[in-house]
């Protein structure tokens, strides 16, 4: 549905995307992951044929969205950074224009609008000028017209902005509904985490427009290694426990030791343990977050390999270094 | 071509302008000003202030509010009777023929500075871009959702005026006596040329500035050409007649033409992309 090959794309001397390479398959909802300026929405324009690429290639519904832009956009749902609604226009009316760019029948249109807007619970205010709107509900609106030509491929850009934890919750069910049972396939940015964690198949963590890692949320943790165990030991023996495992070890407490290991590790810890006499009364594995692979692709001696070139910034890439 | 998009985007304008009162208030204020208010105080209260004078209107010849019209002037005029009623057709033929071209301009610029630097701040630009719409498109939407407004308002402009003219000359010409060939070319040839030149200006414009407020300030710098005319007409400097309306309005039209296609290569969509 979506292949970036060694894609490059420049804006003077800033290199926004930087030999990005990346598939998404249909029915996938895959989530590209980074800060604020990390090339996320550049990504985003270049796959709908907003940007040509510098370098690399795009396939978008197998097109190229440079040439044959008209087609690839025809297929997608936008929904941009700032929900940007045409102000003086009512909910219904926004939808219904973009409905009509995509060569939607009226009287279909009319009908999708409403039944979107009902079940983004926009209520009663389909007909009152959108600038009226709070800013969840112009987001909800936005969603809503992204959707309203029924596109086989959604780019998200950031969805849950600006939402209440209520809203953003609906929207993350309505994304999944729609890739699992209408077969969208939806490639979304976010800088949330959680949201990532919750929505995506698949996390794609870029920085600085390279992709520094790919994979669900349960392989990043387990490629990164970075999982803890929480083991509680006899009163007053975490340190001897500690000395014990070595460096990956730390003694939260008089008798709770917290060790750096995957969830693989944790009976080779166990084991030694014990052999070395430490009675061990609890053990707790915790597989490593997405935001633990995050904060240590992002820590400054990992910023600082990767500028120095240590990674190709490819999904290949990016795989392997797991 | 497709024209279901190209009316649905240019709808889509017409209603924010519509119903943007930012935008709306300017629209009408310039054409009653400029088409009804001021024509009736110049004729009309041009009459009051000599109501009063001492020597009755027709000895006072072709002398009319301290002034006599000079040959070229009266030459310019449909009324050729030295009086009151030259200087009404003088004034409403003569002085308000520039005037009028600042309607379509000032209809024209607002819209097409709120339509193409107007979408790019309120951001909504972006959403479109992201559209199956071509730039040929999207260029064909933004002029007619300008220019189709502005030569509507100019017509109706054109025909209120006449009705002003008349109403206004009444009391002094005693016929009606408007329009001339002149008031004709310039409604229905220059007026929606100008319109176009003020699209092609601010398409550029436009694609340029930052913001709203910045096209708008460059876009009002448009009517001191119309300004320049109105001093040379009234100074004498040039005399307004059939063959120079064609002639400007054919050459405004090739400027107009012009402009509309280098501020089409500034809406390719990676240039506006990049803006965004």
């Amino acid at each position: 549905m979506i292949e970036l090959d060694d894609v490059v794309r420049r804006f003077g001397a800033l290199t926004a995307v930087d030999g990005v390479s990346l598939t998404v398959s249909e029915g996938e909802v895959v989530g590209l992951l980074g800060h604020n300026g990390a090339g996320k929405t550049t990504i985003i324009r270049l796959v709908n044929g907003l940007l040509p690429p510098d370098g690399g290639s795009i396939r978008t519904h197998g097109l190229d969205p440079t040439r044959d832009g008209r087609e690839v956009r025809s297929r997608t749902g936008v929904l941009t950074e700032y929900p940007a609604l045409d102000d003086f226009l009512t909910p219904r009316e926004n939808l219904e224009v973009y409905a009509a760019i995509h060569g939607v029948p009226a009287g279909v249109a009319h009908e999708r609008a409403i039944a979107l807007l009902e079940r983004l619970e926009v209520g009663e205010a389909h007909d009152g000028p959108a600038r009226n709107l709070s800013a969840g509900l112009k987001q909800r609106v936005a969603i809503a017209r992204a959707l309203i030509h029924e596109p086989a491929l959604l780019l998200l850009d950031e969805p849950t902005n600006n939402l209440d934890p209520i809203a953003a919750r609906e929207v993350r069910v309505i994304v999944r509904e729609l890739a699992r049972d209408h077969g969208r396939t939806v490639l979304m940015s976010t800088h949330n985490l959680a949201e990532a964690a919750a929505m995506c198949d698949r996390v794609a963590i870029v920085r600085n427009g390279r992709l520094l890692a790919i994979g669900t949320p349960g392989e990043l943790g387990e490629r990164v290694g970075v999982g803890t165990v929480e083991i509680e030991v006899a009163a007053g023996s975490a340190d001897a426990a500690a000395r014990l495992v070595g460096d990956r070890a730390v003694a939260e407490s008089g008798r709770v030791l917290s060790v750096a290991a995957p969830p693989s590790e944790v009976p080779a810890v166990v084991r030694k343990l014990v052999e070395g006499g430490i009675d061990v009364h609890r053990v707790q594995p915790r597989e490593a977050s997405l935001e633990d692979v995050y904060v240590q692709l992002h820590d400054p001696a990992a910023v600082a390999a990767t500028d120095a070139g240590v990674h190709a910034g490819s999904e290949a890439a990016a795989r392997s270094r797991g | 071509m497709n024209w279901t998009a190209v009316r649905a985007i240019a709808e889509k304008d017409l209603r924010t302008v519509l119903r943007n009162r930012g935008v709306r208030v300017p629209l009408i204020v310039a054409p009653v000003v400029l088409l009804i208010v001021l024509p009736l105080l110049l004729v009309l209260g041009g009459q009051a202030l000599t109501a009063n004078s001492p020597l009755p209107m027709d000895s006072m010849g072709d002398t009319i509010i301290g002034r006599s019209l000079t040959s070229q002037e009266a030459a310019t005029s449909s009324v050729t009777t030295p009086g009151t009623g030259q200087w009404a057709a003088f004034v409403l033929e003569v002085f308000f023929a520039p005037l009028y071209l600042l309607v379509p301009l000032v209809v024209a610029t607002v819209i097409a500075a709120d339509s193409f630097a107007g979408e790019r701040e309120r951001g909504t630009l972006e959403a479109l871009l992201h559209t199956p719409t071509t730039d040929q498109e999207l260029l064909t939407a933004k002029f007619l959702a300008a220019w189709t407004p502005a030569v509507v308002v100019g017509t109706v402009g054109f025909v209120v005026y006449c009705a002003v003219a008349n109403l206004a000359g009444w009391p002094t010409i005693g016929r009606i006596f408007f329009p001339n060939l002149t008031w004709v070319l310039l409604g229905f040839w220059v007026s929606p040329a100008v319109a176009a030149l003020g699209l092609g200006v601010m398409v550029i414009v436009s694609s340029r500035v930052e913001s709203l407020q910045a096209a708008h300030q460059i876009g009002s710098l448009l009517v001191l050409p119309i300004i320049l005319l109105v001093v040379a007409q009234v100074s004498g400097a040039i005399r307004l007649g059939p063959e120079l309306v064609a002639g400007a309005g054919l050459v405004i039209w090739l400027v107009a033409a012009l402009m509309v296609r280098y501020g089409a290569t500034s809406l390719r969509r990676e240039h506006l992309a990049l803006r965004l």
